[in-house]
């Protein structure tokens, strides 16, 4: 019954396909949302398009996007990584022993940057929203409110392939069922579709995802 | 330091060869050259035999090179190389030498010629089987760059066969005295080559092609002395460093001085020194020539010879000889370098005294050499072994005509002149040494390096930088990336679950595009079966099953997780 209802509520909206910010990006991260904007690829691959989902305009920026550069952090930054930044402070992704990524924080107060989920547990792919931070570990999504304390865990078996999506009070992940790679997120939402549903963001109140190459877009709000 | 280490090593499998040469070989003018070829053919069979044990480790490669060098304790080789031969080798290639210092920029030093050795030290044995395909050939030559690698020199190994190049230049000097009566052809030939893009940028870089003609040459020189022994001998190391010597081997082993029986000997010999190679194969389960067939479950096809060069019709066959010289671009894959005019055009007086009998045999070795490469794929490294042999006879035929100042003037004027053209590509004439390399992968390599525990085991899925890794590896590429692909289709549904099997713990994927229009003659359904589908298939297959720790836009490093 849940599941069939869980089904209904996936397939109430049909996915809006958003062409302009389809273009393939040579940096894979792309398009994405960073700073509540949609940050898309022009022809040459390059991430210089800030999409506007619900009008539809699409203005050029003057340089391409660059994630933040964080070479004076120490430990450093995993190299392909993304940080994450809130009012309180900035996650980020280092090494650790073996092939294991380690999560540190540095607060925005300028007090030594510390280690905020390290050890076993691969703890990776940190993303922010407002106050809150949450990253993958052992699979499972930590949630951190940064200014408040508030923490909270999901067991998601995400983390495998990009991080989760965080965004009007709602965390979405990828996660793999039986035949392909779905999206689910912490309201319950479940986007099951034939092939693959990747790289999840939220922006608006929509969840934005990736299927065959293609830029999509579904609302969260109907589903809340 | 790197070519103090190389010339050392050169020195040690002349000590050691000079042992084992025959009696009438050890007294001849090129024993020493000889001598070199013994010990390089002894050190891949104490390889073999130290692999076999699992006892393939630096240390003791070190110790093999050091007790070879021992021989010269008691010295059986009396008389070194001519000077003259030393001097034009080392003049002619003192560019690759300046190359060396640019580091390893050749693809196939860094997936076969450095990449193979360097996992046979981490394994400390033979790797082999259609997960080290490349690891199933014949490994002479591997043997003695993993020695060159076990001193932990930088580009020891690039050295060394620098080396070998100059031994073939000083070679081919000391042949034209004693078999074609004068120094000044060997010069010009080793000019011609020298000259040549393809030979040049080859001498720089640790390969087998120049190494197996100096075992093709050294075949020539002892078959034209009637030393079967001997000839057998060096046709067995060029075959035990790359089959492709076979054309002009069969030209030196027609006309070799001696009764058929004897030729017939020589020839036995030549293939027992290449069959050790053939029964490890075979006591592996795999195909004696594997990997260049026997590709079974499912079957592939080891070589699509139509991807290389300008055609394969009669027409394309006839026009090759001035599109080998005149279209050949050392940045395009058609024939992928660039050769000096005058090594086909030397050949033009051929016709008219193909009736000498001192030429007939080079004229023979130069037809099928030329043959032999038109069969195979057409790239014109692929011709390097026959490549002396080829450059002697046009300069033994086209010299004596030149009889008169003018004559040898114009000669002169053309060699200078065709230089501009064979030099095309080379960093001489302006071109970018780094062309040479796909650096694409760099930052998913430093990745890889950075982050892989030591006993890491990273399958390469289409790439193939395997030197520039420092973990243990399996798959690889090599031809149509034909490791990964025949992996894929051998283990379609089961990809994570079989790379697990293999002992995989990573897995390097590179982004690879097929073209159709490589494939002539291939089916749709084919190509799309042999080539699409499995790219497909593993996209699908580590999206569901791996964990992936890095991507840039060429390639994705994956963690393969343990069995649950």
């Amino acid at each position: 019954m849940t599941a069939l209802l869980l089904l209904g509520l996936a397939n109430a909206e049909p996915p809006t396909v958003h062409h302009q910010a389809s273009n393939t990006c040579a940096d894979h991260r792309y398009p994405r949302v960073a700073d509540g904007v949609l940050i898309a690829c022009d022809k040459q691959r390059r991430p210089v398009l800030e999409v506007d989902l619900e009008g539809g305009q699409v203005v050029e920026r003057a340089s391409p996007h660059r994630p933040v550069p964080l070479d004076h952090l120490n430990p450093r930054q995993r190299a392909g990584t993304l940080s994450a930044q809130t009012p309180s402070g900035r996650a980020w992704v280092t090494h650790g022993p073996r092939d294991d990524a380690d999560v540190w924080w540095a607060p925005s107060d300028g007090s030594p940057p510390r280690p905020l989920d390290v050890g076993p547990g691969d703890q990776h792919h940190p993303v922010a929203s407002d106050d809150w931070l949450a990253w993958v570990s052992f699979s499972d999504v930590k949630l951190w409110n940064t200014k408040t304390g508030e923490r909270r865990k999901i067991d998601a078996g995400t983390g495998f392939n990009s991080p989760p999506a965080l965004g009007n009070g709602i965390a979405c992940w990828e996660f793999r069922a039986e035949a392909d790679i779905d999206i689910a997120c912490s309201n319950s939402f479940r986007l099951s579709r034939d092939g693959h549903q990747t790289q999840p963001h939220i922006l608006a109140g929509r969840l934005l995802f990736r299927e065959r190459g293609t830029l999509l877009s579904v609302s969260l709000e109907a589903s809340q | 330091m790197s070519f103090a280490c190389g010339f050392v090593l050169i020195l040690a499998m002349a000590g050691l060869g000079q042992h084992l040469i025959t009696q009438e070989t050890r007294n001849s003018p090129t024993a020493w050259a000889h001598s070199i070829g013994m010990g390089l053919l002894l050190w891949g069979v104490t390889g073999l035999i130290l692999g076999a044990l699992q006892l393939l480790t630096a240390e003791h490669l070190l110790w093999m090179a050091g007790i070879s060098l021992c021989g010269w304790t008691i010295p059986r080789v009396r008389s070194g190389p001519m000077f003259l031969g030393l001097a034009v080798g080392v003049i002619l290639l003192i560019p690759g030498a300046m190359s060396i210092g640019d580091g390893r920029l050749n693809t196939d030093e860094l997936y076969l010629h450095l990449g193979l050795p360097l996992q046979m030290l981490m394994e400390e044995g033979l790797v082999g089987g259609p997960l080290h395909p490349n690891g199933s050939r014949p490994l002479t030559l591997s043997m003695a760059y993993a020695v060159a690698l076990g001193t932990d020199i930088s580009q020891s190994a690039a050295a060394m066969h620098w080396w070998l190049s100059v031994v073939v230049i000083a070679l081919m000097v000391q042949v034209a005295r004693d078999h074609l009566e004068r120094s000044d052809i060997g010069i010009l030939a080793a000019l011609v080559l020298a000259l040549s893009t393809t030979f040049a940028e080859a001498s720089a870089h640790a390969g087998s092609d120049i190494p197996t003609a100096l075992g093709v040459l050294l075949a020539m020189d002892a078959a034209r002395r009637g030393h079967l022994r001997g000839a057998g001998l060096a046709a067995g190391l060029a075959l035990s460093i790359k089959y492709t010597a076979w054309a002009p081997l069969i030209g030196v082993w027609l006309l070799m001085r001696g009764t058929p029986l004897q030729r017939l000997k020589a020839g036995f010999l030549a293939l027992a020194v290449v069959s050790p190679w053939w029964a490890r194969n075979l006591l592996s389960g795999d195909h004696a020539l594997f990997p260049f067939t026997g590709w079974t479950e499912p079957s592939l096809q080891f070589q699509f010879l139509e991807k290389y060069g300008a055609g394969r019709d009669a027409i394309d066959f006839v026009l090759l000889p001035y599109r080998m010289v005149v279209d050949a671009n050392p940045q395009s894959f058609e024939f992928l370098g660039r050769v000096h005019p005058y090594l086909i055009l030397l050949l033009i007086p051929c016709v008219f005294i193909i009736r000498s009998a001192r030429l007939r045999p080079w004229a023979l070795a130069t037809a099928l050499g030329l043959i032999g490469w038109a069969a195979g794929p057409h790239w014109l490294r692929y011709l390097i072994p026959a490549m002396p042999i080829i450059a002697l006879t046009g300069a033994a035929v086209t010299l004596p005509l030149c009889r008169n100042r003018w004559a040898r003037g114009t000669l002169g004027v053309g060699l200078a002149l065709g230089a501009y053209s064979g030099l095309q590509g080379h960093w001489l004439t302006g071109a970018d040494p780094q062309r040479l390399i796909d650096r694409s992968g760099d930052s998913a390599i430093e990745f890889t390096n950075q982050t892989l525990p030591d006993d890491a085991r990273l399958a390469l899925l289409f790439s193939w930088r395997s030197a520039d890794i420092d973990v243990r590896q399996i798959l690889g590429s090599v031809e149509d990336h034909n490791p990964t692909r025949h992996f894929l289709l051998a283990n379609e549904g089961n990809i994570i679950g079989a790379l697990r099997d293999a002992g995989a713990t990573h897995a390097l994927v590179r982004r690879v595009t097929f073209l159709p229009s490589n494939y002539v003659g291939m089916s749709a359904d084919q190509f799309t079966t042999e080539f699409r589908e499995p790219v497909a298939a593993l996209d699908d297959a580590m999206l569901m099953g791996a964990d992936l720790l890095f991507r840039s836009p060429t390639h994705r490093l994956y963690r393969i997780p343990e069995a649950k």
